[in-house]
C-alpha cells in the first residue's frame, strides 16, 4: 500500500514532474495568494474604514449598504470572470484587485460594527474625555482590538481568494503548467476519464488544505 | 412611506448599481487598469484611449435604456443576444433546480427540527458549512459533482442538467438545515422562552413561537441561498461544459462579448435581489418585532 502510494506520489504528470512535488507547490502557492490578498483586502478595509470614521457615518453607510446589495447580487467569481475578459490577462494583480473590489463590502460592513462596538467602550470615551486625540485612540487601542476580531474574516477571505484563483484556473485564464490547485483540478477533471489520479490528488489537496486552515482557525481562537 | 415602495427602491437600486458595475468593469476598466496595474506594454496608449472613451457617461446611459428597453443587441456572431440568453436559460439546469431546491428548502425546514435530536452533530456541521461557503466553487462542486463524472460524461441526452441541478440543490439544503437547526437553539436559550416555561405554556406552544422566530432568521438569509445555488450551477455548467449559463457567459468572457456579458450579469443581480427583496417582505410580513415604518429595510 506504502509502495503503491510513493510510487503514485513520484510518479510524473504530463510534464514530466513530480506529482506529489506538484501537487505541494500548488497547495502552498495557492495558499500563499489566498493569505496575501485576503492581508490586502483587509488592510484595505481597515484604512477606508478608518477614513469614515472621521466622516460623516450615515452617508458613508447608505453607499457601502447599495454597493454591498450589488456587488452581492452577483457571485463573486462572475465578477472576476468579467474583469479578466476585459483585461485579458489572469494575472495576480488583476484577480486580487477585482477581488478586493467585489469583497471590500463585506469587509468595510463587518469592520465597521467591530469598531462602533468597540469604540462605545467606556475606556475609548475616558481616553478621549482625557483629551487623547481620536486617531492616536484609533491607532493605538482600537486598531489592535479590531485586528482581533478579524480572524474569522481572515480565514473565510483567504478560502474565498483560494477558491477564486482556483476558479481562474479552472476557467482557463492561466497557463496549464503553473502550479495552482484550480490548474491541477482543471487538468484532473481534464484527463478524468483515462485516470482519476490527478483529480483524486487535487481534491485531497483542497481538503488538506481546509483542514490545516481549520485547525489554524482553532488554535488562534483557543490562543485568544 | 409604504414597505413595498421602499423594497422596490432597493430592488432598483440595487439593479442599477449592479449593471453600472458591471458596464464600468467591462467596459471602461480595460485600459485605465492596466495601465493602473502597472502593465507597461499599454500604458501609453490607455491614457489615450480613456479620453477617447470620455463619451462614457452618454455610452453607459444608452446601454441603460436598450436594457430597459430590452433591446439588448447582437453578440460577436451577430445572434440577438436576447436569443442566447433565453436560449441558455431554457438549456440550464437553473429552472429545474430552483424548483427543486424549492420544494427541497420546505423539507429541509422541517427536518431541522427533528435534527434537533442531534444537536451536537448539527452543530459541527454548521460550523463547516459556514466556513465552506468559501470553497464552494472549487472543492465542493468538485466533490459532489466530480463523484458523478462518469455520467455527465456518459451522453447527452439531457441527464448531465438533471445531475448538476440536483447537486446544486444539496448545498443549499444544507444550508437551510443548519441554519434553521441554529436559529430554533439561539431561540430556545432567549429569555422569552424561560418567561414562557415560568409561565407555565405547554412545550408545543412554546415551541410553535419558537418554530415561527427561527424561521424569521431563515427570511433574513435567503438570498444567500440562491447566492450559493446559482454560484454551484453556474461553475458546474462551465467545469462540465453542459450548455447554460455558464458556458454562455464563460464563451462571453473568454470572447470578450461585452454585449452578451453585461446583460447576462445584469440578469444574475436581478434574479438574487428578487429572492432578497421577498425575504425581506416575508421578514416584514411576519416579523411581529420589526416596526412597520419600514426601518427594517
Amino acid at each position: 500500500m506504502i509502495e503503491w502510494f510513493v510510487d503514485l506520489m513520484l510518479s510524473p504528470d504530463e510534464y514530466g514532474r513530480p506529482l506529489l512535488t506538484t501537487a505541494f507547490l500548488s497547495v502552498v502557492f495557492s495558499a500563499s495568494r489566498g493569505i496575501l490578498t485576503a492581508g490586502f483586502v483587509i488592510a484595505l478595509g481597515l484604512l477606508i474604514t478608518a477614513i469614515i470614521e472621521s466622516s460623516d457615518n450615515r452617508f458613508s453607510a447608505t453607499i457601502i449598504r447599495v454597493f454591498v446589495d450589488a456587488l452581492e447580487s452577483v457571485p463573486s467569481f462572475i465578477w472576476v470572470l468579467a474583469a479578466i475578459s476585459a483585461i485579458g490577462k489572469g494575472g495576480f494583480a488583476v484577480v486580487t484587485a477585482v477581488f478586493a473590489v467585489a469583497t471590500l463590502p463585506l469587509v468595510l460592513g463587518f469592520l465597521g460594527d467591530v469598531i462602533k462596538t468597540i469604540m462605545g467602550q467606556q475606556y475609548v470615551f475616558a481616553a478621549l474625555s482625557m483629551g487623547q486625540g481620536r486617531w492616536r485612540v484609533f491607532c493605538r487601542h482600537v486598531l489592535p482590538n479590531t485586528l482581533l476580531e478579524c480572524w474569522p474574516l481572515f480565514f473565510y477571505l483567504s478560502g474565498s481568494a483560494i477558491a477564486i484563483y482556483g476558479a481562474v484556473g479552472i476557467f482557463g485564464f492561466v497557463n496549464r503548467s503553473e502550479m495552482d490547485l484550480g490548474v491541477m483540478l482543471l487538468r484532473g477533471k481534464e484527463m478524468a476519464a483515462v485516470d482519476l489520479t490527478i483529480l483524486v490528488v487535487s481534491i485531497i489537496c483542497y481538503l488538506v488544505l481546509f483542514i490545516v486552515m481549520k485547525w489554524i482557525h482553532v488554535i488562534s481562537k483557543k490562543g485568544r | 412611506m409604504s414597505t413595498l415602495a421602499l423594497l422596490g427602491i432597493r430592488f432598483l437600486g440595487t439593479v442599477i448599481v449592479a449593471h453600472w458595475l458591471a458596464y464600468f468593469l467591462v467596459g471602461a476598466l480595460p485600459d485605465l487598469g492596466l495601465a493602473m496595474l502597472g502593465i507597461s506594454a499599454v500604458q501609453e496608449g490607455a491614457l489615450t484611449e480613456f479620453t477617447a472613451k470620455m463619451d462614457l457617461p452618454a455610452g453607459y446611459f444608452d446601454s441603460a435604456s436598450r436594457m430597459l428597453h430590452l433591446k439588448l443587441g447582437q453578440n460577436l456572431d451577430g445572434v440577438p443576444v436576447n436569443d442566447v440568453l433565453w436560449a441558455s436559460i431554457t438549456d440550464s439546469a437553473i429552472p429545474f433546480a430552483i424548483s427543486l431546491s424549492a420544494v427541497l428548502i420546505v423539507i429541509s425546514v422541517f427536518a431541522a427540527f427533528p435534527q434537533l435530536l442531534l444537536n451536537p452533530v448539527v452543530e459541527a456541521g454548521s460550523e463547516f458549512l459556514t466556513f465552506v461557503p468559501a470553497y464552494v466553487p472549487s472543492f465542493i462542486v468538485l466533490a459532489v459533482t466530480g463523484a458523478l463524472n462518469w455520467i455527465v460524461y456518459s451522453d447527452g441526452t439531457g441527464v448531465e442538467s438533471l445531475i448538476i441541478g440536483v447537486s446544486a440543490s444539496i448545498m443549499p439544503c444544507a444550508f437551510v438545515v443548519s441554519t434553521m437547526s441554529n436559529a430554533i437553539v439561539g431561540e430556545m436559550r432567549l429569555p422569552y422562552v424561560r418567561t414562557l416555561h415560568a409561565l407555565g405554556l405547554s412545550k408545543s406552544t412554546i415551541l410553535k413561537n419558537v418554530k415561527k422566530a427561527a424561521l424569521i432568521r431563515l427570511f433574513h438569509v435567503i438570498d444567500k441561498l440562491m447566492l450559493i445555488q446559482m454560484t454551484v450551477l453556474i461553475f458546474s455548467e462551465i467545469v462540465f461544459s453542459v450548455s447554460g449559463v455558464g458556458t454562455m457567459l464563460l464563451l462571453a468572457g473568454q470572447r470578450t462579448d461585452v454585449n452578451t456579458l453585461i446583460p447576462s450579469i445584469v440578469f444574475i443581480a436581478i434574479l438574487i435581489s428578487l429572492t432578497r427583496m421577498l425575504g425581506m417582505l416575508l421578514v416584514a410580513v411576519t416579523d411581529p418585532r420589526q416596526p412597520n415604518d419600514g426601518s427594517v429595510l
